[in-house]
């Protein structure tokens, strides 16, 4: 990184929220919102059914709201990779954007941080809030039996749900007979494979970032909607090449799922399939990455995609 | 000090504004770029101020590829785009954040060339006309006090009282270490104002002189006249 000036760093940094200060305002107001919406919308769907019949325990409900903001945030975080250029969007900010005296990797780094960091702080702002309306709102309507905490339902509960949207899944497979059941195995395929949810999240977001990101640095302006089209069109292409893949070498026929021991392989298989796929996310994500920097720093007043 | 040595630029391949094009600018001053419409003036100024690469052959300020995009070269540097926006944000505000990337920033120019123009300091830019804001742009880019000043078409826009001021200011408030290329086809607003001239034409300079040599003592400054005669002395 060339010439890397934080005096400067700062003054762009003051610069960017001075000139691009409604910009930012608009994308976290809307990302608090919705988070917002979502916890509401579960309270008063929870508060109906307590209506109904106090007895039905509500952690289940809290579990899946809190995974709904988590893909909020997920979905707001690719949004704002998409927008990491976004003084460049037209003519006249390209000017402005490019000869203002910093580096670039002053420029790109700032972007980068206020994109990224400033949608993780203000995510985590929008749940502390949104979860202290929540348990509040809980409190005062249902009682103390009604009562809790997005998160804290979200860590506690987080283990055991996921095996139940793999036994969702997996239909015919029993995960209750492979954790009870005599063979240790199980629960040590089991385990492999969850340790690998929350590295693949985050490899995951390394690449879908770094992939809107790398977008950005091509197509200025409408690079958002051109890139998920293109994401959904290379995610369907990779789903058909697994397919053929697991149909060809790992004979995949309904009969298979019907019993725990082939139910180990399986789990033993997808392990493996989820570590290869936190690496390449993470190798391909950071060379996204790097490729999106590598543009930006080349970047033009006019070029075949930005006029 | 400015040196475009011989570059080829084109918006499409095959189809070259600039072909192995070559210009130096030695000695401080105001120059004009003359030239028809379509022949590359304001490209010639984006790819001086390094927003365009050219495919062959490089420009260098003080030695330095301006494509680099160095702090201390773009701190020396300024570009009046013919069209843009300003933030809505008050001027004093806007300053503020500008004046730390411009070593040589003078506010103090910055009213008095506002004052010349009749406009107040304690504006808003989100309320102001695209006259307003055109002329609050070069104000703020003469105060910035860069060594190499770009305009483009900047007299556009202006009411006539307004292209009377802006030659004041100009001449008024450039330093001798200035060099300001003003790029523009309406050679009547600024042809009293300039010490060196530039006319091109489909890749070919017509002149680039001082305006002492380009006209005798006693006549009569037309740049449109001499225009049309250096194209047609090269026909």
């Amino acid at each position: 990184m060339e010439n890397f000036n934080t005096t400067r760093f700062a003054n762009y940094a003051k610069w960017d929220l001075t000139i691009n200060r409604k910009f930012y305002r608009n994308m976290f107001v809307v990302l608090g919102i919705a988070i917002l919406s979502i916890t509401i919308i579960s309270f008063a769907l929870r508060w109906l059914m307590f209506a109904v019949d106090e007895s039905i325990y509500t952690s289940d409900r809290l579990w899946k709201t809190s995974l709904y903001i988590v893909c909020a945030v997920m979905i707001g975080m690719e949004i704002m990779s998409a927008c990491i250029l976004h003084p460049m969007r037209n003519k006249q900010g390209r000017i402005t954007h490019l000869t203002l005296p910093a580096t670039p990797s002053e420029k790109y780094t700032w972007h980068v941080l206020i994109c990224m960091g400033g949608t993780i702080i203000a995510s985590l702002v929008a749940i502390a809030v949104s979860d202290g309306i929540n348990a509040l709102l809980s409190y005062l309507v249902m009682g103390p039996q009604g009562t809790g905490w997005l998160f804290g339902e979200y860590l506690s509960s987080n283990y055991f749900s996921l095996e139940n949207i793999m036994s969702t899944y997996t239909g015919n497979l029993s995960f209750q007979s492979s954790m009870t059941g005599d063979d240790i195995e199980a629960i040590k395929h089991l385990d492999t494979f969850f340790s690998y949810c929350w590295p693949s999240i985050i490899t995951g977001m390394i690449l879908e970032t770094g992939f809107y990101a790398l977008f950005n640095s091509i197509i200025y302006k409408y690079n958002l909607p051109i890139s998920y089209i293109i994401q959904q069109v290379i995610s369907i292409i990779f789903a058909i090449i697994i397919i053929v893949v697991l149909i060809i070498i790992g004979n995949y026929t309904d009969t298979t799922w019907e019993t725990n021991t082939e139910a180990l392989t399986i789990f033993n298989i997808l392990s493996g399939w989820m570590l290869f796929c936190c690496i390449f996310s993470a190798i391909t994500g950071i060379a996204c990455w790097i490729g999106a920097y590598h543009l930006y720093k080349k970047a033009q007043l006019t070029n075949r995609f930005n006029h | 000090m400015l040196e475009i040595n011989n570059i080829t630029f084109g918006y499409r391949k095959g189809a070259n504004v600039l072909e192995d094009f070559t210009l130096k600018y030695e000695e401080p001053g105001i120059y004009g770029l003359l030239g028809k419409n379509g022949t590359g003036k304001s490209t010639l100024l984006y790819l001086i101020s390094g927003l365009l690469r050219p495919s062959a052959g490089n420009v260098t300020y003080n030695g330095t590829d301006v494509t680099l995009r160095r702090p201390e070269v773009l701190e020396d540097l300024f570009i009046v785009p013919e069209e843009y926006n300003l933030p809505a944000i008050p001027l004093e505000k806007f300053v503020s954040r500008l004046k730390p990337f411009y070593p040589r920033f003078d506010e103090e120019l910055l009213r008095r060339s506002l004052e010349s123009f009749e406009m107040p300091y304690d504006i808003n830019l989100g309320s102001l006309s695209m006259g307003q804001k055109k002329k609050v742009y070069m104000c703020v880019a003469l105060a910035t006090r860069t060594r190499l000043l770009l305009m483009d078409e900047p007299t556009n826009g202006l009411d006539i009282p307004s292209k009377s001021q802006f030659r004041k200011i100009v001449a008024g408030n450039t330093s001798e270490d200035q060099t300001i290329i003003i790029s523009t086809h309406q050679v009547r607003d600024v042809e009293l104002l300039l010490d060196h001239v530039t006319m091109i034409d489909k890749n070919r300079i017509l002149t680039h002189s001082k305006m002492d040599e380009l006209f005798s003592e006693d006549e009569a400054i037309n740049l449109e006249t001499k225009f049309n005669e250096l194209l047609n002395a090269t026909k």
